[in-house]
């Protein structure tokens, strides 16, 4: 039986808790984020938003945000994470992008990290890559990985965040 | 399965917590707002006489505010900032402060036993025993 915990190639994230802080989601990368987290986010400045927490940084809060169990959305018009076409979904934060899918209710898939700044058009230049072509980058992984059904899951955003 | 502890670093976690923290704080107060009763950003913003635009990238985070901003945007929403500080406990810090020294007492004792006193001296005061 594959399962996302007894697959060889996700890895689960942890990160430092503070005092009265527990795990209530789970977060579990796959080698593509891995290579994000490790290779390209500490190498990457602050985008054209010129936020005050560098994209490393960045990247810990929304996972601290995640594991610890805040809320991802506040009513209309505050969402860090978004469902997208197809069953994907999106963490945000100023300068990331975060593309993966959730697995099981509080279990987040994260299939790889981009750049906030690279799916916007700057004046007359195009974005470096769509949003549709993230999330069929995404579809794509999770297709080709080795998982038993349902891959994912559905449901309204109170139920599975 | 793998797992991988994501670690920035005490001081750039700490640092980066604290601010999200406290844009997390401004932003449960202004939904709870909102849930009681309408309010606009465009209130805020003309409350303090700034921009629409410039509340919301603050209150998204999208931009660095000074303390007095975070007090005057939870004063325009009917809210106010509590901060406190603390100790961290021992063991909980990767780096702990250093110990308090306190200096060592001075004591200084001189014993006569040709005419059977006793005297010590300690910080300058003096008792004598006979």
């Amino acid at each position: 039986m594959a399962t996302l915990d007894n697959i060889p190639i996700t890895t689960k994230i942890t990160i430092s808790l503070g005092r009265r802080e527990f795990e209530e989601r789970q977060f579990y990368a796959l080698p593509a984020f891995m290579n994000d987290l490790r290779n390209v986010v500490p190498a990457l400045q602050t985008g054209r938003l010129d936020a005050p927490l560098s994209p490393l940084e960045q990247l810990d809060d929304i996972l601290h945000r995640w594991i610890i169990g805040k809320p991802m959305r506040y009513g209309r018009w505050l969402n860090d994470l978004s469902p997208q076409d197809s069953e994907t979904w999106e963490l945000k934060t100023a300068d990331l992008r975060i593309f993966g899918w959730i697995y099981r209710p509080k279990i987040f898939v994260g299939a790889f990290i981009g750049y906030t700044d690279h799916y916007k058009r700057h004046g007359n230049q195009p974005a470096v890559e769509s949003y549709d072509a993230a999330r069929n980058r995404v579809i794509e992984i999770r297709n080709r990985l080795d998982l038993d059904e349902p891959k994912f899951a559905t449901g309204v955003f109170d139920a599975l965040v | 399965m793998p797992s991988f502890e994501f670690d920035i670093g005490e001081q750039a976690r700490i640092g980066s917590r604290f601010i999200a923290h406290v844009r997390d704080e401004i932003q449960r107060a202004l939904f709870s707002e909102k849930s009681a009763r309408k309010i606009t950003q465009q209130q805020i913003a003309e409350e303090l006489g700034t921009s629409r635009a410039v509340i919301n990238r603050q209150i998204m985070g999208l931009e660095n505010m000074t303390l007095r901003r975070v007090a005057e945007i939870l004063w325009a929403i009917g809210w106010e900032p509590h901060f406190e500080v603390r100790r961290i406990p021992v063991g909980e810090n990767q780096h702990p402060a250093p110990q308090l020294i306190t200096p060592a007492l001075s004591i200084k004792a001189t014993a006569s036993t040709t005419n059977g006193t006793v005297s010590i001296v300690q910080n300058n005061l003096r008792a004598v025993a006979r």
